[in-house]
């Protein structure tokens, strides 16, 4: 639209109902056009219906002094003359809570020169109740009345079958039922708006029951939208309503809280007429129980629900694994041989100097290698995940870790950030926001690390895959079992020691609809998630492999004589001494190796870069093993078997615990301070180590006993 | 007790598992108790969340899973939708 227009139309709109002398425009109603609104709530069809009614003769513009875009045009309803036609924005309420509902009032209400000569209501069959309090406050200013019924299609597929004859008695006004879209139904509504304009009639008065309909006569000043105006004295409470007002509520009530009281009270008298008119007009198809309802009978059961979503998790967890191994296992073999030896034989051709190479081979290409045979992986389990949740599964399972949330005594809203932690902790924290108590805030900012990122669970991947075989997809699915239990048992322990103030909140959760997952959806979701974990990951790696070939080049203080930059023995070196230094801490839990520690200390920076980590350090020591497929499985099982006593499975368990419970990276280190504190984020970090220690601790501990 | 009230107090004592139950506590159609629980909204009293809007982009910008402000586990399907009590 040009900008001439604009100001045209803006005009046009003007004229319509406030010049109703003037004509501007070829598009604009004549001068002494009949002047009739559209009035509804949002999303009932209207500006649809408005588009079928006046076809392209219509102008849309901000109304005069307001940011309020409006749609004006000029309709020929049947044969009679034609009318202006304004599309008013869409209102709950003609008591406004925004600019939009305060126009559609002051064009009703407030200015008599601009009040039109009918309003087309136009009600959502769908909805019909919210769409009748709007109908009644419509009727209480006295302008004739037409109602253009919509979606009769969508209420009759729910099982609510709306008799238009019938509910144009109780209203006592012209109702006609119309499909926008369509034009069904739109000629009709042109007879009677012309038939309604040329013998004008007051809607029918919406009774509020017989004391207030009284006080209300009594009250009413005459003139336009009489009965309007004293309704609205009334609720104000103020002038000579006012003793009225205080008659009606309960003796006692304070000063202050008369006029909410009243205004309550008309609430409840519009809900009670809109609840009688639905009794008279309307028929409900008894007590439909569609699939969705059985379904939701089962999935959401106070019994079945959760060992139902564990199941499902089990089967994603266990198809994710399984489909992945071979996927995974080529990507290796891709890596580890001919991309390696590919690449070493070009820096060999090009005399690259002998760290260049080793840092390519033994840092970069084992890392970059590891974290590509997790894509398909990932690919799958996002797959997966994104069809659970467009399918509308996920609302379900949140419904049910909520009650077991709250059964723990957490707050009622609190699965949600623990459900986004399983993406990424980061945004959990930020998620937390949603919680109203900072109290509440902090307690969740200070669980949500030991919810399991999608980051950790690359190294369960690895680790169970080599130690428990085809067990591997149990394994993992065990490790999220263990970080639930986590999460509710912390959250119950801080509660009742340092969060005793924590007040339960009530909470009421809508299940929505289930649909059919949309394959676009899904493939959109899954790349979006995919692209983004490698992307991001790539970078952490190659940074956190290059950090950690460095510190490995570098001879420790106490080194072997003849260590040199690029010549020392890993354990000499300065990484290595650190993380022998570290080791001793894990001899309880059967990993006092430091390669684990190694694993561990950069794992505190980013979990993605654990499994680099273990690659590279190993790669270091023993280059010839390491260059083939699979090398990593041996070399680790013979860590884990020398520090564990020959209690593997232990102590594998034990690191596996461990990583799921200690500081999750730098990255939520640092959205927890920014949540919750320098402080609380400290002693996070100090519970986060101690929690892990003594649970990999306990778990070696047991599971020698029990061997 | 008018049925615009018993919406408030079934939701403020969390009696209520959903909005057809709430409803059939409240002796309504669903549609009335929807209506009802939009009034309270309105009126300040209560609280409708949609859950999908939980996570703030401005948490999602620093994480390796997310993605131009989507966390990780993604929450773009359906969602539920919290009715609680606003508290002042």
């Amino acid at each position: 639209m040009t900008e001439v227009s604009v100001r045209r139309s803006r005009s046009a709109a003007a004229v319509l109902l406030e010049k109703p002398c003037c004509v501007d425009g070829e598009d604009a109603a004549p001068v002494g056009a009949p002047r009739v609104v559209l009035v509804g709530n949002p999303n009932v069809g209207k500006s649809t219906l408005f588009n079928a009614l006046t076809g392209a003769r219509q102008h849309v513009g901000n109304w005069p002094g307001k940011t309020v875009a409006v749609a004006s045009g000029q309709w020929r309803p049947g044969s009679g003359p034609a009318v202006g036609l304004v599309d008013l924005p869409g209102t709950y309420s003609l008591v406004p809570d925004s600019p939009d509902e305060e126009l559609t009032r002051e064009i009703l209400v407030e200015d008599p020169a601009r009040r039109p000569e009918l309003v087309v209501a136009v009600l959502d069959a769908s909805n019909l109740t919210r769409n009748l309090y709007l109908a009644a406050q419509i009727a209480d200013t006295g302008v004739p009345v037409v109602v253009a019924l919509t979606m009769v299609d969508v209420a009759r597929s729910r099982g609510v079958d709306v008799d238009p004859e019938a509910l144009s008695t109780a209203l006592g006004v012209p109702v006609v039922p119309v499909v926008p879209r369509s034009g069904q139904g739109v000629d009709v509504l042109a007879g009677v708006v012309a038939g309604a304009l040329s013998a004008p009639a007051a809607p029918a008065v919406p009774s509020l029951g017989d004391d207030l309909d009284r006080v209300v006569a009594a009250l009413e000043p005459g003139g336009p939208a009489s009965r309007w105006r004293a309704l609205a004295a009334l609720e104000r409470a103020d002038g000579p309503a006012r003793e009225i007002a205080v008659g009606l509520v309960e003796p006692g009530t304070p000063d202050d809280e008369v006029a909410e009281e009243v205004e309550l009270l008309v609430a409840e008298a519009r809900y009670a007429w809109a609840h009688r008119v639905l009794a008279s007009a309307v028929a409900r198809r008894g007590d439909r129980v569609t699939w969705s309802d059985r379904a939701d009978r089962v999935l959401t059961s106070r019994w079945f629900g959760l060992p139902i979503f564990l199941a499902v998790m089990w089967g994603v967890f266990e198809a994710t694994t399984s489909i992945a191994a071979p996927l995974q296992d080529a990507v290796q073999s891709l890596f580890g041989g001919p991309v390696s030896d590919g690449l070493g034989w070009v820096l060999t051709a090009v005399s690259a100097p002998e760290w260049l190479t080793g840092l390519v081979q033994d840092g970069l290409v084992a890392g970059v290698g590891q974290l590509l045979s997790f894509a398909p992986l990932m690919a799958i389990m996002f797959v997966l995940l994104a069809v659970l949740e467009d399918s509308g599964y996920m609302a379900r399972a949140a419904f049910v870790v909520d009650r077991l949330m709250r059964l723990m005594g957490l707050p009622g809203k609190a699965f949600l950030p623990i459900i986004v932690g399983f993406g990424c902790n980061v945004p959990a924290l930020a998620g937390t926001r949603i919680l109203r108590n900072p109290r509440q805030r902090l307690l969740m900012g200070l669980i949500i690390p030991f919810v399991s990122c999608s980051a950790r669970l690359t190294v369960y991947v690895l680790l169970a895959g080599i130690f428990f075989g085809n067990q591997a997809g149990t394994m993992v699915f065990g490790m999220y079992v263990l970080s639930i239990v986590l999460v509710v048992g912390m959250g119950w322990v801080l509660r009742r020691v340092l969060f005793r103030d924590l007040a339960h909140e009530p909470l009421l959760l809508e299940l929505p609809p289930y649909r059919r997952p949309a394959l676009r959806v899904t493939a959109m979701q899954t790349w979006q998630k995919l692209r983004s974990f490698l992307r991001t990951a790539s970078g952490i790696i190659v940074a956190t492999v290059t950090v950690v070939w460095l510190l490995s080049s570098i001879a420790a203080p106490g080194a072997a004589a003849g260590s040199s930059f690029g010549h020392v023995a890993p354990e000499e070196s300065l990484f290595g001494s650190v993380s022998q230094a570290v080791a001793p801490v894990f001899a309880p839990a059967g990993f006092d190796d430091w390669h684990a520690s190694a694993a561990l200390i950069t794992g505190f920076v980013a979990k993605e870069a654990v499994v680099a980590t273990t690659a590279q350090t190993y790669s270091a020591e023993e280059p010839a093993d390491v260059h083939q497929a699979g090398a990593l499985g041996p070399a680790l099982r013979d860590t884990f078997t020398a520090t564990s006593g020959g209690h593997v499975v232990a102590a594998v368990l034990a690191f596996m615990v461990f990583l799921l419970a200690y500081t999750p990276c730098m990255t939520t280190v640092a959205a927890q301070r920014q949540e919750i504190g320098t402080r609380w984020t400290a002693v996070g970090i100090v519970m986060q180590l101690a929690v892990a220690w003594l649970l990999a601790v306990a778990v070696f501990q047991v599971g020698v006993l029990l061997s | 007790m008018s049925a615009l009230r018993q919406v408030l107090e079934e939701v403020r004592s969390g009696r209520a598992r959903g909005l057809d139950d709430l409803a059939a506590r409240v002796g309504v159609s669903r549609d009335e108790a929807s209506a009802m629980v939009d009034h309270w909204v309105r009126k300040g009293r209560l609280d409708v969340t949609d859950l999908s809007a939980a996570c703030s982009s401005g948490g999602c910008g620093s994480c390796p899973s997310g993605d131009h402000g989507s966390p990780g586990c993604g929450t773009s399907g359906p969602v539920l939708l919290a009715i609680s009590v606003r508290r002042p």
